[in-house]
């Protein structure tokens, strides 16, 4: 998967367990990951990110800032307002669902995920 | 572990030893378990030590003790020596201590299939191996650094 | 590759505990009535990071256990549920079961499943009691139960697990061709969409089916000129021709997520068929040309223009640090109230390192310092001004660094309300832990090696403390026992007392028992204290009926020794009927010391200040020659052993009578009171010690506790002076049984 070589995802997520495993995966599928440990220090990341990131995956249930914050603040970012953002989260509630949609995410994964489906993922919002 | 080892061409197993003299005496061991080496420095004497243990020295703040190997091995040194040096070395399980000797003679390469061994396996001699005629001890490190730790108490 | 996984592993039961430490919190503070939002927030997400992260992993029992607390917890969260006494006792309950099963799959002891058993089904009482048509819908999805079954073959792995994706995966059905138009909006680029996406998605469902082929036409007719071109307008729409065998629902699927920001339509390939190829007219839905919602700010998007298109939209530079103004003008972005200190995780080796560090900063401050005292040129004083302004610096670094270390007691007292719960249903009693001072700082080394003693002491507290629940009613208690927990700060020390309501110290039956096994002379008149410490005699137990909890426990003797070794002190006060008061005062820090380093034997050696009484010469007509050699000394009318530390050591000869006589000696005390002399040599000086292990390189000396390093680089060692007072009492207690008065230990 050597095409995804230096493409640049952003995750986002309290859980460092989580983070560690979306690390592991898409380093491990060639991409430059970089992290935030919630929705504040995620967004503080991405704009000091350099190259910018390609994607930003982020959780929902965080402390200082949720994923529904996160994606209305980066959708107000210039820079940002068209960046894709996947949210990954347990929950699967329509409700919360429609919340993230309207908040402006680009996708939606439930955990516990799996490795293709979540690189599947990424892969159609980067290519 | 005989000569014939060698004789039925067994796989070289050389280890880089640093040799040392005490009296007349030479020794050696491996050098991935040397640290550093130190001239003689004061010790602090340490309370109910064995008495092959000169005292304590401080390490860049790590606090170690300094063996003296020649009594250890109850060998008579050399007489007022002047270059007589502490070999700082690790043990696997990471203790730390000085072996005081009379000098530190040279490097050599060791195939320990060459090695004989001597006595019972608890010896603090793990064998003898002959270099360039001359007779070396290989010290058994583990021994001797188990023995300062405690692992067999002699108070 | 499993190797990486048990990392993460590791760092997901290191969560477990913090968030197990944050649900304590969060379900104590709710217990004392705060009902925050916050807060319920706090401990509904402590449970849910454990579910994620257990289901990653298929720890199952995990899963489905914090998945029932977690439905029951959202009741609370959105108020369905009051939190009732009853009911955060469930919570609390169900936490120590969490925490047991996170224990288990940790591969620690087993858990009860009788308790867990029960645990669940007292939380789902709580779920199914509150009301609300099926919470539990809310937080899992229907697909997740499954989940833990498919994961057991390989729970390291993340392959065989079911994900929702709303990018669609389907299964293909046996259809006549799909027609499939659509047309984005703006709002779907907003969102970080594209079309592509949607192409994307469509060919996955080609591909699912054999000799698939996908044609794709784009209507550019929208387009405006150049010059009319709004960049943040989507103008483009699609007509995608998809083989037979791809399912209608399919493609719902692909386009699920982006319903509300695109217009499309799903048509079969019928009669009036189309030329794949045809051009001009767009059999898109009318779709009105969605306005832009604000007037477009700065940006090109350029997702859907052509190449030719994409070169000429302008492109603008987007200033950088837009970031917080944007979150500053979004109402709901703002960082919440209860925002806390910025904060790094930091090894802890490197905190240690830092330490050494710095003690050997104060070591070589020190060297410097010596010499500059035999320095006597022009440069003396500007060299004393430098050294002492080095010297505040050093000490300001130093005072730093143990901040970094230095932890809230919290972590140990929240701890204790488990093992108060647990002693209460052991013995039956019903008693509330009240805490006070959980921010009181304190070196984590400390804090590690407190836990231990504590959940003896509170146990304790419960056990023989808190009487019977008949007995308090009758003595005009209230049923409910209460126990304090408090920490803070006492003149450069940490002073923690427990102090419960219970009867006190039944001073004649204790006495009654340490007669009867020996501990004391059935003649001893003893003060009320002296009576109040043998409870920490070895071997003392005064239950009458050893109950269950004591027969796990350790004795309180050995919670004593556990205090006196990281240098505290322990004492109690009793009053009988109002209860019994237990304070510990330990040392702010283990990692430094302040001594008095003394010669003997021709070593320079440091005795902690804090075991220092007094210092003085011997005078000969206070010693007394015991039979054997050994010494005693009456100061004052106190006797106690006179003991010459070299000689004591090792390290030189027993002095004769004549050395004695005029000798300079020390009188040191251990934590209960016991005393002895320390003959010397001669006492240099006062000074703070950096604490260096003698163990880590050698061995345990008797009568030596550590090491340090002094100015001119050569290691001292520090005195025990409680083990040091031991042997000599013990020796004199040996000798004559009748010379104990006053030698009390």
């Amino acid at each position: 998967m050597t095409d995804n070589k230096g493409v640049r995802v952003l995750t986002i997520d309290d859980s460092r367990t989580m983070q560690g495993m979306l690390r592991k995966v898409l380093e491990g599928a060639g991409y430059d990951v970089i992290q935030g440990g919630d929705g504040v220090e995620g967004l503080e990341v991405l704009q000091a990110a350099n190259p910018p990131p390609k994607a930003v995956i982020t959780d929902i249930n965080m402390p200082r800032m949720d994923g529904f914050e996160v994606i209305e603040a980066v959708r107000k970012l210039d820079q940002y307002k068209h960046l894709p953002v996947i949210v990954l989260t347990t929950e699967s509630d329509p409700e919360k669902k429609a919340r993230a949609r309207e908040a402006g995410a680009t996708g939606w994964i439930v955990k516990p995920f799996s490795t293709e489906s979540l690189l599947a993922a990424i892969r159609r919002v980067t290519a | 572990m005989t000569e014939k080892n060698k004789e039925d061409g067994v796989d070289a197993k050389i280890v880089k030893m640093i040799v040392f003299a005490i009296g007349d005496q030479e020794y050696c061991i491996p050098i991935l378990s040397v640290r550093e080496i130190r001239g003689f420095e004061k010790t602090t004497a340490l309370p109910f030590a064995p008495h092959y243990v000169c005292g304590a020295i401080n390490l860049r703040g790590i606090i170690l003790t300094v063996i003296d190997l020649a009594i250890y091995l109850n060998i008579q040194p050399q007489a007022d020596n002047p270059r007589r040096v502490a070999i700082i070395v690790e043990s696997k399980n990471g203790v730390v201590c000085g072996l005081l000797v009379d000098r530190v003679i040279d490097m050599a390469d060791i195939d320990m299939n060459d090695v004989q061994a001597v006595s019972e396996e608890s010896s603090s001699l793990s064998g003898l191996v002959m270099v360039n005629n001359r007779m070396i001890g290989v010290l058994q490190l583990e021994t001797v650094v188990g023995e300062l730790v405690g692992d067999m108490v002699t108070e | 590759m499993s190797g990486d996984m048990d990392d993460i592993l590791q760092v997901f039961f290191q969560e477990c505990d913090e968030q197990l430490q944050e649900l304590e919190r969060g379900l104590s503070a709710l217990s004392d009535g705060d009902s925050d939002h916050e807060t319920i927030n706090a401990v509904f997400r402590a449970v849910h990071s454990i579910k994620g992260g257990a289901a990653s992993f298929g720890l199952e029992n995990l899963v489905r256990f914090a998945h029932v607390f977690e439905s029951s917890l959202d009741g609370l969260r959105s108020g369905r549920i009051v939190p009732t006494h009853d009911i955060m006792k469930t919570f609390l309950k169900a936490m120590d079961v969490l925490s047991d099963l996170v224990v288990e799959a940790r591969g620690g002891a087993g858990v009860d499943h009788e308790r867990v058993a029960e645990s669940h089904a007292e939380l789902e009482a709580i779920i199914n009691s509150d009301g609300a048509p099926k919470p539990a819908e809310d937080v899992v999805p229907q697909d997740f139960v499954p989940v833990p079954m498919d994961f057991v073959p390989v729970p390291m792995d993340f392959e065989p697990i079911p994900v929702e994706m709303d990018f669609g995966f389907d299964e293909p059905a046996a259809t006549p061709d799909l027609v499939v138009s659509f047309r984005p909006q703006d709002a779907m680029y907003e969102r970080g969409d594209d079309a592509r996406n949607i192409l994307i998605g469509l060919r996955d469902l080609v591909a699912t089916v054999e000799g698939g082929v996908l044609s794709v036409t784009c209507d550019t007719s929208g387009l405006p000129t150049l010059h009319d071109l709004q960049p943040t307008r989507a103008c483009l729409s699609w007509r995608v021709v998809l083989p037979a065998a791809v399912s209608e629902e399919s493609v719902h699927g692909v386009f699920d997520w982006v319903s509300d920001v695109c217009d499309f339509s799903i048509t079969h390939e019928g009669a009036a068929e189309e030329a794949p190829a045809a051009p001009a007219v767009a059999p898109v839905v009318a779709a009105p040309p969605a306005p832009a919602a604000a007037p477009a700010p700065v940006s090109a998007p350029a997702h859907e223009a052509p190449a030719a298109v994409q070169a000429a939209a302008p492109v603008h530079e987007v200033a950088p640090a837009a970031v917080t103004n944007a979150i500053a003008g979004n109402p709901a972005a703002p960082p919440r109230k209860t925002e806390q200190a910025a904060s790094i995780r930091v090894d802890l080796h490197r905190i240690d390192d830092l330490m050494d560090l710095v003690g050997e900063l104060v070591i070589a401050q020190a060297s410097i310092e010596a010499l500059s005292r035999r320095n006597e040129g022009a440069m003396q004083q500007e060299l004393t001004q430098s050294i002492s302004s080095m010297q505040s610096l050093t000490r300001d670094i130093q005072d730093a660094v143990m901040a970094v270390r230095a932890q809230p007691v919290r972590s140990v007292f929240q701890r204790m309300q488990r093992v108060v719960r647990e002693a209460c249903s052991m013995t039956k009693k019903d008693v509330v832990l009240l805490l006070e001072g959980e921010d009181t700082e304190v070196d984590r080394t400390l804090v590690e090696k407190l836990t231990d003693p504590l959940t003896h002491m509170l146990r304790n507290a419960v056990d023989h403390g808190i009487e019977k629940v008949e007995d308090r009613l009758a003595a005009g208690k209230p049923a409910e026992g209460h126990i304090l927990l408090s920490a803070g700060h006492r003149s450069g020390r940490i002073l923690i007392t427990i102090k419960d309501d219970g009867g006190g110290i039944n001073r004649q039956r204790v006495l009654e028992t340490a007669v009867k096994r020996g501990i004391v002379a059935p003649d001893a008149v003893l003060s009320d204290d002296e009576i109040n410490n043998l409870i920490f005699a070895p071997g003392f137990s005064t239950a009458a009926t050893v109950s269950d909890l004591s027969g796990r426990g350790v004795g309180m003797d050995v919670v004593k020794q556990a205090i006196l070794s990281l240098g505290g002190r322990v004492t109690i006060q009793s009053v009988p009927g109002e209860g019994t008061t237990f304070s510990l005062s330990l040392p702010l820090t283990l990692a430094v010391l302040d001594g008095m380093l003394i010669e003997a034997g021709e070593s320079t050696m440091v005795i902690p200040i804090s075991s220092v009484v007094e210092t003085m010469m011997i005078d000969h007509r206070d010693v007394y020659l015991l039979p054997d050699g050994g010494n005693i000394i009456s100061i004052r009318g106190t006797c106690m052993p006179l003991i010459p530390l070299a000689a004591e050591l090792g390290l030189s000869k027993a002095p004769t009578q004549e050395a004695l006589a005029n000798a300079v000696i020390l009188v040191v005390e251990n934590e209960s009171g016991g005393r002895a002399a320390l003959v010397v040599d001669e006492i240099r000086d006062q000074t703070q010690v950096v604490i260096k292990s003698i163990e880590k390189n050698y061995r345990q000396i008797s009568g030596v506790s550590a090491a340090t390093i002094l100015g001119d680089g050569s290691v001292s060692l520090i005195l025990d002076v409680p083990a040091l007072i031991g042997t000599a009492i013990r020796k004199i207690d040996n000798r004559s049984p009748n010379a104990r008065t006053g030698l009390a230990a």
